[in-house]
């Protein structure tokens, strides 16, 4: 039915979103007034007096002064006996339903306010409805890639590599592959703890004989716990979405305060500005050791121990649409963390053994057989996994880590797996020292994307964190390389980015919530600002790619004329001492034949 | 059940402080309350400052909305769930089990707070207190007794806030008459309204009047009756130096017809600077308004934080 409205710029200048309404409710078949932004309230209501109108729309920015202005239109209308026949809405940046409360409105617009939902209001229709129009789902990042090798040569190296490389461990086994085995026992009943225990070492095996708690972790107590449940069942998100033209990329965060409390919040709170998904991260040191705890546990440190209850409580937070990452790929736990993963329900993992055994610290043999046993798993239970090549951070050039990326890639694949490419985005120490950037910061990350572009039909997922090395300490110019990085990444149509907080470079402690929603907001405003435009690169864009696609078939060479993957990595084919790589020595001599 | 509202002359002027106040002192009685707007937040909408909290009693009756009860750290039983409906949900009459804070959203006009006057004398409450929201006037036409909050907020300029505050006292002194003879108007807000009376000289306005019309009718230099509704009504006026001097001259001869009682008013020497980056409080001297007052009128004036007893007494006597 056509419903009169009249709008009230009550504001000396700022009627423009009443312009906008009016032009939207007339468009929709209503009775429109709009009256100009110079009237005295009294005039106004004059003019709602002779007009009856159903609804009068009063909008105000929010200054000192603003609720006594608004305050007394209310009362004007009640005294000239509209409040009854007309409901009053008051519309204006900084309104809420509780401002709106205060002042007497029947209702409240602010900045969020699509006009479907001001339209849905003046009919009559539920205003749940219409924030329930645009909903937000799950996207697989895998889905339209065909995993082809497109060139031969590049294809024929990766079979040699690949083939020798899954040989060679199919005879092996490790104790991280063994406790995998065993927690699948656990997890469907059996009574096998001890034999789990036995595979342990340090401060997890103390949890297990002596109940010795290691340092900095501490048990959630069943009040914390029921707590913590109920603020889950409370916690309501309304899924903004970041790309508005584009699908593409989906933006994801990263997690791992040490409780798995504060990470929910900071979830709940990435997800309502826009993260598409989030990453578990967990402490350095329980890649370290042999075994995982197990209970619902707290770590004052970096990093969110792996846990089933952990990952459980996690997992049983987020929206449907948010897909989860949890990282297994580095340490002595990676077989298990990706089985911990599946049973939890992740959507993805992350496997990298070249990355794991260069700079994550584990031993190059035994993160072979581990990491080969855990891309079965991921195959397994279709889990993807992404491969990260953070070792670009330490100083191995570009082309060496993505050798090493591909490499993982196609025994992956190979096994039936499916990776996804994670290169950096970054202003690495091998770009600063031979000035790959010295001009600007899109031509050598595009190389890098045209280069694996030119290799194989696949995923890219720039990470881990974009714009690596580009922040400082003021979150402003933080959040703008971060949406920058961002941008290039939408116009170059990758599948995904994962992103930083403005303060995680210089947090000194936990990340704050308002970081995190610096770079969700710039990003999503970068995404606006582009739309279906792109980012041009010059020439060298495509000079670079053609350098990095070269160095990544010297580098596939030489490990297919060392004929050993294995003795690769330690012998610095895929990163050397020089460039910044150092094979690991955690779970050295692990391995059983 | 008598009722009892605090009427604010601007944000911050201590309502809520008053309301408090008054709870403490009738603590011996049966108590309901609610609010005409929003009551209970931890900071302020636009400043950003803290804000006092409502405190209830056990037994007490609470008359918020589902919304807002959630948010309460007391804990309330629902007694009845009104069709009062508000911008935060809808109104239900509780009854507090354990003593707390106490988020408020009432009914917000006159009408309504009539409505839920009734439902809430069911339940035996020697005393309803309607929190006021804002500068919120006009609501109050449902009460029958009334505090004025006002203080620095409303203005820092002390000689504005005497002027505006004596004002506020000689409307609720008017007298009370019926209407049986006069002609009605909604609201005579133009000099074409005034024109379109034809010289009547005994007017009931329903609505307001402005500063405008009420200049031209103190220029037509003709002897004129004004009723209104209430002294809210009257109070809705642009302008109060205007009105100052209409109720000062010989011309316009005021009544209203119904107005609540005005038991006090409480001033609060603190308000809201704003600085280069959000708001601070500061305090102006306001005891030259209190003095002055109390010497002209016979109205008793409070500083809520210092002279709670003198509060106390007021209603003692007054309730």
């Amino acid at each position: 039915m056509k419903k009169t409205i009249v709008l009230v710029p009550l504001d000396p200048v700022h009627d423009v979103a009443l312009k906008m309404l009016n032009r939207y409710l007339s468009e929709h078949g209503h009775k429109v007034i709009l009256l100009p932004p110079d009237l005295k309230p009294e005039e106004a209501v004059q003019i709602c007096m002779k007009e009856k109108p159903d609804f009068i729309m009063v909008s105000r920015t929010l200054g000192y002064n603003a609720a006594e202005i608004l305050g007394r239109f209310i009362d004007l209308l009640e005294a000239s006996n509209l409040r009854d026949t007309c409901k009053v809405v008051v519309g204006g940046k900084a309104v809420t339903p509780e401002l709106a409360a205060e002042l007497g409105y029947d209702a409240g617009f602010g900045e969020r306010t699509e006009w479907e939902q001001v339209l849905a209001y003046v009919e009559g229709r539920e205003i749940q409805e219409a924030e329930n129009l645009i909903r937000k789902r799950k996207r697989d990042l895998t889905s339209g890639y065909s995993y082809e090798v497109r060139d031969s040569q590049i294809r024929k190296m990766l079979d040699t590599i690949a083939d020798q490389a899954i040989e060679w461990a199919s005879s092996r086994v490790t104790p991280g592959i063994l406790r995998a085995e065993i927690r699948e026992r656990l997890i469907n009943g059996e009574n096998v703890k001890s034999e789990y225990v036995n595979l342990c070492n340090g401060p997890i095996e103390q949890f297990y004989r002596q109940n010795i708690i290691p340092r900095h972790v501490r048990k959630i107590s069943p009040a914390e716990k029921q707590n913590l449940e109920h603020l889950i069942r409370e916690m309501r998100v309304s899924g903004k979405i970041l790309q508005l033209s584009r699908t593409k990329p989906a933006v994801f965060v990263q997690y791992g305060t040490g409780c798995p409390f504060m990470d929910i919040v900071h979830i709940k709170i990435s997800e309502s500005w826009g993260a598409d998904g989030v990453l578990h991260f967990d402490p350095s040191w329980g890649a370290r050791c042999e075994g995982l705890l197990e209970g619902l546990l707290a770590h004052e440190e970096d990093g969110s121990l792996i846990t089933l209850e952990n990952l459980a409580i996690i997992k049983s937070a987020l929206e449907d649409y948010t897909l989860w990452c949890v990282r297994a790929h580095r340490g002595l736990n990676t077989p298990e963390t990706v089985l911990l993963a599946a049973k939890t329900g992740a959507d993805l993992t992350k496997i990298n053994m070249v990355y794991g055994s260069l700079n994550g610290g584990t031993d190059p043999a035994r993160l072979t057989v581990d990491g080969i046993h855990a891309l079965k798993l991921a195959a397994k239970y279709s889990l993807p996994f992404d491969i990260p090549t953070n070792e670009e951070l330490g100083g191995v050039p570009a082309e060496k880590a993505f050798a090493g990326m591909i490499t993982v890639a196609y025994i992956g694949i190979k096994l039936g797996a499916k990776p996804i490419l994670k290169p950096l985005f970054c202003h690495s120490p091998d770009a600063m020292i031979n000035g790959y950037m010295e001009d600007n910061f899109v031509d050598y990350n595009v190389g890098k994307i045209l280069a694996l572009r030119k290799i194989i039909d696949a995923p890219i997922w720039p990470g881990e964190p974009i714009g690596f090395m580009t922040h400082s300490e003021d979150r402003v110019q933080s959040a703008m390389t971060t949406a920058l990085h961002a941008a290039l990444a939408h116009s170059l149509d990758l599948e995904a980015i994962t992103i930083a907080s403005t303060d995680e470079a210089y947090a000194r402690g936990a990340i704050t919530v308002p970081a995190r929603i610096d770079s969700l907001r710039a990003i999503g405003d970068a995404f606006r600002f582009f739309g279906k435009a792109s980012i041009e690169p010059t020439n060298q864009a495509q000079t670079y790619a053609e350098m990095i696609y070269a160095r990544i078939i010297e580098t596939l060479q030489k490990v297919v004329d060392r004929a050993d993957f294995v003795a690769s990595l330690y012998e610095g084919d895929f990163g050397s001492k020089e460039d910044g790589a150092n094979p690991g020595r955690a779970g050295r001599d692990t391995v059983i034949e | 059940m008598k009722t009892l509202g605090v009427l604010g002359t601007a944000k911050n002027t201590g309502k809520t402080t008053t309301l408090n106040a008054v709870i403490k002192c009738l603590s011996k009685h049966r108590l309901a309350i609610t609010s005409i707007g929003f009551d209970g937040e931890n900071i302020d909408f636009i400043t950003g400052l803290p804000k006092p909290k409502v405190l209830v009693d056990q037994g007490m009756i609470v008359a918020t909305t589902d919304k807002s009860e959630r948010y309460s750290t007391a804990k309330m039983g629902l007694l009845l769930q009104t069709n009062i409906k508000t911008a935060m949900g809808i109104v239900g009459i509780y009854r507090v089990k354990e003593p707390g804070t106490a988020v408020l959203v009432g009914p917000n006009r006159g009408s309504e707070l009539k409505t839920l006057i009734n439902q809430i004398e069911r339940f035996e409450a020697e005393l309803l207190m309607v929190d006021g929201a804002v500068n919120r006037m006009i609501p109050f036409q449902s009460v029958e007794n009334i505090i004025i909050a006002t203080g620095a907020s409303r203005s820092t300029e002390v000689e504005t806030l005497l002027t505006e505050t004596l004002v506020m006292i000689k409307c609720f002194k008017l007298p009370t008459i019926e209407a049986d003879d006069f002609h009605r108007v909604q609201n005579l807000i133009t000099k074409d309204d005034i024109d379109a009376l034809h010289g009547k000289d005994k007017i009931l306005v329903q609505g307001i009047v402005t500063s405008e019309a009420l200049k031209h009718l103190l220029s037509l230099e003709k002897k004129i009756k004004l009723l209104l509704s209430s002294p809210m009504h009257i109070l809705m006026i642009d302008s109060y130096p205007v009105l100052s001097k209409a109720l000062e001259s010989k011309i316009v001869d005021f009544a209203v017809l119904k107005k609540p009682k005005l038991l006090c008013i409480t001033v609060n020497p603190c308000y809201p600077e704003q600085r280069q980056q959000g708001y601070t409080l500061s305090k102006v001297d306001l005891n030259h308004i209190i003095k002055n007052i109390i010497s002209r009128t016979s109205t008793v004036v409070v500083n809520v934080d210092k002279e709670e007893s003198t509060l106390c007494q007021v209603l003692e006597a007054s309730l």
